[in-house]
């Protein structure tokens, strides 16, 4: 069942822990996904492009089980799921954000109730930084120095890795500086966790994809930039990153995501139409249903994402029903 | 040529059938292309509509009321915008509603709200339907006003108000009570504050409730400081997060007080003397985003100052002032959805402005009834007005779009927090943040970009099509012509990604050398140059090849019977005869630089600057609708400047080709055939 | 010949060498970007050895070497990809400095297999689980007995499914039309499709049981392997996808490995989130896209071109729709994508959708009022009209007068002459701006993004079914494809041996439709008689 090393060393230390330590009624790990009857239809889903690639593998394993369900996925951008719920075009929308007021009012303008996230999946957001670049970690108001015009966790500008504690070769090497295209999810979550919702610099070069963020960081020996952790590669470094008020930097691996000591840590949602007088669409609650499944949480790990701590996941299972 | 026939009718008819089918055709096509402009011009025309404020009817109250007998007003419309309800807190404690009903908008009776008995003397609207409420005999009260709408089951709106208090905590002090008190927190913590007038300023955190009502209960931390007040005090204003307190003095000072940190630091403050003439200061508001305070002053001048860098240290400095005029400043009440605000004065006056941009938005003369009080809907659409008569009034709010406009686009802006006025383009922010949609780095952009691109391309596509046209054997142009138009085979994905990933690098590398330490940015102009440059070459090439190679060979031929050489029949004979058709080869790749999108997308950095270095990159008009227009909500502010950023480039290009037009036209007929 | 000024200068001898210079950097240029392609993309389909490398520090693994560089100390590092997602953490590459390799060696035993989940596997197989590697040619028959039993058992009811899932959403459509309006729906015929809809849902829950069985049974078959640093894991034998045993191959085994991934290349669909698998959706959808795309605009171009050129005059309303079609040239295609989406998507596709289907827009399902091939081609006809226009117009210019004036005096109309005479002469030049066009609508990316191209789509714009070509459905496309995986890629590693094939095929898709054109219009030159000295 558990395919990922780390997580049998995991399940292996709670074993040997004693589950005596564990409440009797609490599971232990997802719900097994099994088929049930009455699942037809379509599934669309217009959304974040962060998910696209989840979703696509998620779609691909349900039709796996359900052939006779198709399942489009189109990922634009977080932005075009809530006009596509709205307009009924989709049934189900990923989004790397939770939606803003004013489109949430504009689904129960037309709908008439209000539309419920459902989180997948729990993101790291990374800093990389080039695979030879030897600095050890960042704390957040150094971030902010590097990343923001305003610095508005007041820390000295930043603009050579000399600045950032670098020496020798690096002191005099200029930060060359990644960043997601603005209106993105990931741009939107940077700016207000790492640099309290101050302005970008404008030499931060965007990148219209998360790939491209660490492509563009793999070629530039003096580049950095932030991006999920699920896009990772051998060509570049992630740093541990400082809270910046004392604690230590932290690695951006998922247990630090999730007892909160790595400080950009974010979860993934999928939204629905739940209409609170009648029940889901068998073919999208099923969908959904897999997506929480310990099936379909291994495909998020396996994606590079985290999956959902239990209980979490079981609140979410709650809110299909 | 086939051997013509005599003329039948069915050629005529086949002519006459013919033009009108190819007339019908190049219309609809040119109709068509014609519709773009058409349809870019409708979606960024609105940007720049002006704001309106309609009034939308009276509302005749019972018992009217005089404003200085009103705490608070209450007003809140449905999502349609269509239905409004109002609210009306007298001091004495009491609400009235007035919401709609057959035959339009009817007052319910008269309801106490509960809680200390002494009358309210201050009431400040912290959106959501809570109101913090200070009483004559300084208790604080956090009070649950709503006039929410709700469906009632057969497709229409119905509004059941309910109101009650959250939290009491006593805030009195030993000589007096507060003359200013507020309530800050969510649904756990709460945070009162308290300044008196003698200048302590009191703040006392509450742990969180374990029931719905506490009765001056559950203090959990207090603090204090005592603030030399250079005057008395005449106007306070405490942001939503509970950590900056501004307050003014009857003397034009403002004094910062910071709240940040924990329950054990001390409280910091700081005084700046505001107005050298040491006018008074009537009202303080923060604005959305709980950054700028909105000042108003007693001679009716109304300022925006925020903390700016100087030296290192936040400052706070005044970033915009508008005139002075209509007696002392009543009141300022900040939109809840952009950076703008209304400012009341005494003579009955309003003025609507806009933080960002730095204008008045519009000027409501002052007329009577005087407006007394005023209270803005959470979506910014309604705005609800007591007159001096007692009376309501609602209006509908339309701010359209304040961030844009020509200040908003093409002026050097002083935003909040930066250190000077700057050309800024960074559109989208967090839900109460400041978008920045200046142009003219984008401008900038494109015009840096498609100029490097030519400098490369140019020489090397002219050069080359002379050559192949007139030097080289026969043989070759066949041959080599092709393979020059591969050039426009790749598609703009690769070069891009080719130029990103292998060139950009690269090139630096080989740089590296000779700059030394010299800012040099990876993706910078030199690396479009050749990335831009390599998907307009073919294009230059391919036209003006053409047209060189359609010149008749009688010219050439009659040059060289005149003794001329190769060379000097080129350049003498032929290069001239082709020159319209060159000319519009070049000012298509010209076209084509300006509006490529993937390339510059991919390797030119996409970074908003100005600048003359090669060594830095840019962000193109091009690039900018890309990169942007997959996420921007449709209908909004971001979504039309988009299509002005599109409309610009057309422009642009408009530009360019007009003046081709004029001296390709002039070309044609001096060099052209006869 | 007349004597004249120093030689060099007047010869321009200078001017010309430069002046070929200028073409052979161009053709420089071209050969660049040609070659890091085909390298890159040759070296993904070569099938490469599996070395087993250990470490000083007593680590071992099998990879594929991938890349080298030199580190800042100036230590040569070697990239190696090592597959085994599920047992590295989700890392499938890893660099080693060349310093820490203990040994290398290439075991013959050594099995890389392609998954259809978690990637490649580079391990050995171990028969009956023993310590013993089994024999290659043992697996290479398990596997093709077992995926002749899976196509026997298993993928009858799975496409009797799909058909069924198919039948189900065309019976609900007519569902939804039998029963709009709500007021008078179509009641007997509305029964009907009620219970043939009954019927299909009982099908498909009874196959789906039977299915579900048959699945979980053929999954239960698995095979013992072991990574190189003999970490056991059992693989279902549905999850392999291709065995090789990299090793044991001579030069003419490479070779047929080669073209055996070629083949998979272009027939193949994508896999495991377009990281992996083949382009065969992409393919069939650019040249489809391109073909629609120049049925629609080539005629129509040259026809705008003929009407600006030679009947609207030289009035200011010419020079205007002249100088109108130059300006569109520069517009962003990205603008194009906008306006494709406003006008065409919502606008004539949602009034055809209103007009055909108004039982569908009340459900929310979109025909034609959503992204589809028929508006994509659309979208690119249009963006590459002005292309065409302004060759056409050019081309019919350069036409001497005295032709058009000789063929009138002769006594030819208008159009005989326009016909016969003036376009047959500017075919050359028409082609030129057909070609330019087409190439760059076939690497056009941005419109699409808007207009109908997605990241994977399941059915075919073309296909068996009535009405055979479906212009509403979406669609893959390469140029789309490359900048997915470029951009959004989650293994971006993984990826980019796709992306440069990616390219290659689009390249010389492209290149092939071009050299059609070419020599199209060659011979129309040819038979102009040459130009020029």
């Amino acid at each position: 069942m558990f395919r990922n090393s780390s997580r049998k060393a995991l399940f292996l230390s709670l074993v040997l822990l004693g589950l005596t330590a564990l409440p009797a009624a609490a599971a232990d790990s997802p719900p097994v996904y099994r088929q049930v009857a009455g699942v037809a239809g379509n599934v669309n889903s217009v959304g974040s492009d962060t998910l696209n690639n989840l979703m696509a593998l998620w779609s691909e394993a349900f039709r796996e089980i359900y052939p006779n369900v198709a399942v489009q996925v189109e990922g634009k951008g977080s932005s075009t799921a809530p006009p596509a719920l709205t307009a009924g075009a989709a049934q189900i929308g990923p989004m790397s954000r939770l939606m803003k007021t004013s489109e949430i009012e504009g689904f129960e303008k037309s709908r008439g109730f209000k539309p419920t996230p459902v989180a997948v999946a729990v993101d790291c957001l990374a800093i990389y930084v080039h695979r030879d670049n030897p600095i050890p970690s960042l704390s957040l108001p150094q971030a902010d120095a590097i990343f923001s015009s305003t610095r508005k966790l007041n820390h000295a500008e930043i603009a050579r890795w000399g600045e950032a504690g670098l020496t020798g070769d690096w002191a005099n090497r200029a930060i060359s500086v990644y960043g997601r295209n603005a209106a993105s999810g990931t741009y939107a979550f940077f700016k207000e966790i790492a640099m309290g919702n101050g302005d970008y610099k404008n030499s931060v070069k965007e990148q219209p994809g998360s790939a491209a963020v660490v492509n563009g960081v793999a070629g530039d020996l003096g580049g950095i930039g932030y991006s999920g952790i699920g896009y990772r590669t051998s060509e570049v470094r992630v740093l541990p990153v400082a809270d910046g008020k004392g604690g230590n930097p932290v690695e951006p691996t998922f247990v630090n995501a999730l007892n909160g000591k790595y400080p950009l840590a974010r979860l993934l949602y999928i939204y629905i139409p739940k209409d609170p007088k009648q029940p889901l669409p068998a073919a999208t609650r099923e969908f959904l249903r897999f997506a929480l499944s310990s099936q379909g949480q291994e495909l998020v790990e396996r994606e590079g994402y985290g999956a959902l701590p239990l209980d979490v996941l079981a609140e979410q299972l709650k809110l299909i029903e | 040529m086939k051997k013509l026939r005599p003329l039948p009718n069915f050629s005529r008819l086949a002519d006459w059938a013919a033009e009108a089918i190819i007339t019908i055709a190049g219309l609809a096509v040119i109709l068509t292309l014609a519709a773009m402009p058409a349809l870019m011009l409708k979606e960024a025309a609105p940007l720049f509509l002006p704001p309106g404020l309609k009034p939308l009817g009276k509302i005749e109250s019972p018992e009217k009321l005089d404003p200085g007998q009103v705490a608070a007003l209450i007003v809140s419309a449905d999502l349609s915008g269509k239905n409004r309800a109002a609210g009306l807190l007298a001091r004495d404690g009491r609400l009235a509603f007035a919401v709609p009903g057959e035959g339009g908008m009817a007052f319910l009776p008269w309801r106490p709200l509960t809680g200390s008995a002494a009358a309210i003397r201050q009431a400040e609207n912290l959106g959501g339907g809570k109101f913090s409420l200070l009483r004559e005999d300084g208790v604080l009260n956090l009070a649950q006003i709503d006039l929410e709408f709700a469906s009632d089951g057969k497709g229409g709106t119905v509004v059941e108000p309910a109101a009650r208090i959250l939290l009491e905590v006593e805030m009195g002090g030993e000589t007096a009570p507060p003359l200013y008190a507020m309530l800050r927190g969510d649904g756990a913590s709460h945070q009162a504050l308290a300044v008196y007038a003698d200048g302590t300023v009191r703040e006392k955190r509450l742990a969180p409730p374990r029931g719905l009502l506490r009765r001056g209960g559950g203090i959990a931390s207090e603090r204090e400081a005592r603030i030399r007040l250079p005057a008395s005090l005449s106007a306070a204003a405490l942001n939503r997060s509970g950590d900056t307190l501004y307050l003014g003095t009857g003397e034009g000072d403002l004094i910062k007080v910071d709240l940040s940190g924990d329950s054990d630091s001390e409280i910091a403050w700081e005084a700046v003397p505001a107005f050298p003439d040491r006018r008074p200061v009537t009202a303080l508001a923060f604005l959305n985003g709980d950054y700028a305070l909105a000042v108003g002053d007693g001679l009716g001048g109304t300022s925006v100052w925020f903390p700016r860098r100087e030296n290192g240290e936040f400052r706070l400095r005044r970033a915009v002032a508008w005139p002075i005029g209509g007696g002392a400043v009543e009141a300022i009440t900040p939109s809840l959805r952009d950076r703008s605000f209304l400012s009341l004065r005494r003579d009955g006056s309003l003025s609507w402005f806009h933080s960002t941009t730095a204008r008045e938005l519009l000027a409501v003369p002052a007329r009577n009834p005087k407006p007394g009080l005023l209270a803005v809907s959470s979506r910014g659409d309604n705005l609800l007005s007591l007159g001096s008569d007692g009376n309501l009034e609602f209006q509908a709010m339309d701010s359209a779009y304040p961030e844009a406009g020509w200040n908003g686009f093409f002026r050097r802006l002083l935003y909040e927090g930066y250190e000077r006025a700057a050309f800024v383009w960074q559109s989208t922010a967090p839900e109460s943040g400041e978008p920045k949609l200046s142009l003219v780095p984008l401008v900038w952009g494109s015009v840096k970009a498609a100029a490097f691109a030519m400098l490369f391309a140019t020489p090397l596509a002219l050069a080359a099509a002379v050559f192949l046209s007139q030097f080289a054997p026969p043989a070759w142009r066949a041959c080599l012509k092709p393979v020059v138009e591969m050039l426009a085979a790749v598609p703009s994905v690769v070069v891009g990604f080719l130029a990103a990933l292998w060139l950009a690098p690269l090139l630096e590398s080989r740089l590296r050398f000779f700059l030394g330490d010299q800012p040099y940015d990876q993706r910078n102009s030199l690396v479009i140059a050749v990335a831009l440059g390599f998907a307009v070459i073919p294009n230059i090439f391919s036209l003006a090849e053409d047209a060189i190679s359609a010149v008749p060979n009688s010219l050439a031929a009659a040059a060289l019977a005149l003794g001329a050489s190769k060379w000097q029949a080129v350049r003498g004979v032929v290069l001239p005869a082709a020159a319209p058709g060159i000319f519009t080869a070049v000012m298509f790749g010209l076209g084509r630089a300006v509006g490529e999108t993937m390339i510059v997308l991919m390797a030119a950095g996409n970074t908003p600057i100005i600048s003359l270095s090669p060594y830095n990159g840019m962000r193109t008009l091009s690039a900018n609708i890309a990169v942007e227009m997959p996420e921007a909500p449709v209908g909004g502010v971001l979504f039309r400047t988009l299509f002005l950023c599109s409309l610009l480039l057309f422009a642009l290009t408009l530009g360019i080709n007009l003046t081709a037009e004029i001296l390709g036209h002039r070309l044609r007929r001096k060099y052209g055939s006869p | 010949m007349a004597g004249g000024n120093g030689g060099f200068a007047r010869d321009g001898k200078f001017w010309i060498t430069l002046f070929g210079a200028a073409l052979a950097f161009i053709l420089l240029m071209l050969a660049v970007p040609g070659y890091l392609i085909v390298k890159n993309s040759l070296a993904a389909l070569w099938p490469a050895p599996l070395e087993r490398v250990r470490l000083r520090d007593g680590g071992v693994f099998l990879g594929r070497r991938v890349n080298s560089d030199l580190s800042p100390g100036g230590q040569v590092r070697i990239q190696y990809k090592v597959g085994n997602r599920e047992l590295n953490a989700s890392a499938d590459f890893r660099w080693v400095r060349e310093l820490d390799i203990a040994g290398i060696d290439f075991p013959e035993q050594a099995v890389a297999l392609t998954r259809s989940e978690n990637g490649d596997f580079f391990g050995f197989w171990l028969e009956d689980g023993e310590a013993g590697t089994g024999r290659p040619e043992t697996l290479a028959l398990k596997l093709e007995d077992y995926r002749r039993r899976r196509e026997a058992e298993a993928e009858p009811p799975r496409r009797r499914l799909i058909e069924l899932g198919e039948r189900w959403r065309e019976t609900n459509l007519a569902i939804l039309k039998a029963a709009y309006p709500a007021e008078s729906p179509e009641g007997r015929r509305l029964a009907g499709l009620l219970a043939d809809e009954a019927e299909i849902k009982a099908e498909s829950e009874r196959i789906l049981g039977v299915f579900n069985g048959i699945r979980e049974d053929f999954l239960a078959e698995r095979e013992t392997f072991a990574a190189a640093d003999s970490t056991r894991t059992l693989l279902p034998l549905d999850f392999i996808l291709e065995a090789i045993w990299p090793n044991r191959l001579g030069f003419f085994g490479r070779l047929a490995q080669f073209f055996r991934n070629v083949r998979g290349l272009i027939l193949d669909y994508p896999r495991s989130a377009n990281t992996e698998g083949g382009l065969f959706p992409a393919i069939f959808g650019t040249v489809l896209l391109v073909f629609l795309m120049a049925v629609s605009a080539f005629p129509l171009g040259v026809a705008a071109g003929v009407y600006i050129q030679e009947y609207a005059g030289n009035g200011f309303l010419s020079r205007l729709a002249r100088v109108a079609v130059n300006n569109l040239a520069g517009v962003p295609s990205i603008v194009y994508g906008i306006f494709g989406l406003g006008f065409f998507i919502y606008g004539v596709g949602g009034g055809l959708d209103s007009l055909l289907y108004p039982e569908r827009v009340a459900a929310g399902i979109n025909t034609f009022g959503g992204g589809g091939m028929l508006w994509s081609s659309l979208t690119l006809g249009l963006l590459t009209l002005p292309v065409v226009i302004v060759a056409t117009a050019e081309a019919l210019a350069t036409v001497p007068s005295e032709i058009r004036q000789g063929s009138l005096a002769l006594g030819a109309t208008r159009f005989q002459t326009l016909w016969r005479v003036v376009i047959p002469l500017a075919a050359p030049g028409i082609l030129t701006g057909f070609i330019l066009a087409m190439a760059r609508a076939a690497g056009e990316v941005a419109p699409l993004m808007l207009t109908g191209a997605v990241k994977s789509a399941h059915l075919l714009p073309l296909d068996a079914e009535w009405p055979f070509l479906h212009p509403e459905r979406k669609f893959m496309h390469l140029g789309f494809h490359i900048y997915d995986m470029g951009f959004q890629s989650p293994n971006v590693e993984a990826s980019k041996p796709l992306v440069y094939l990616t390219a290659l095929v689009l390249l010389i898709l492209v290149f092939a439709m071009n050299l059609a054109a070419i020599c199209l219009r060659q011979r129309l030159r040819n038979r102009q008689g040459m130009k020029g000295l």
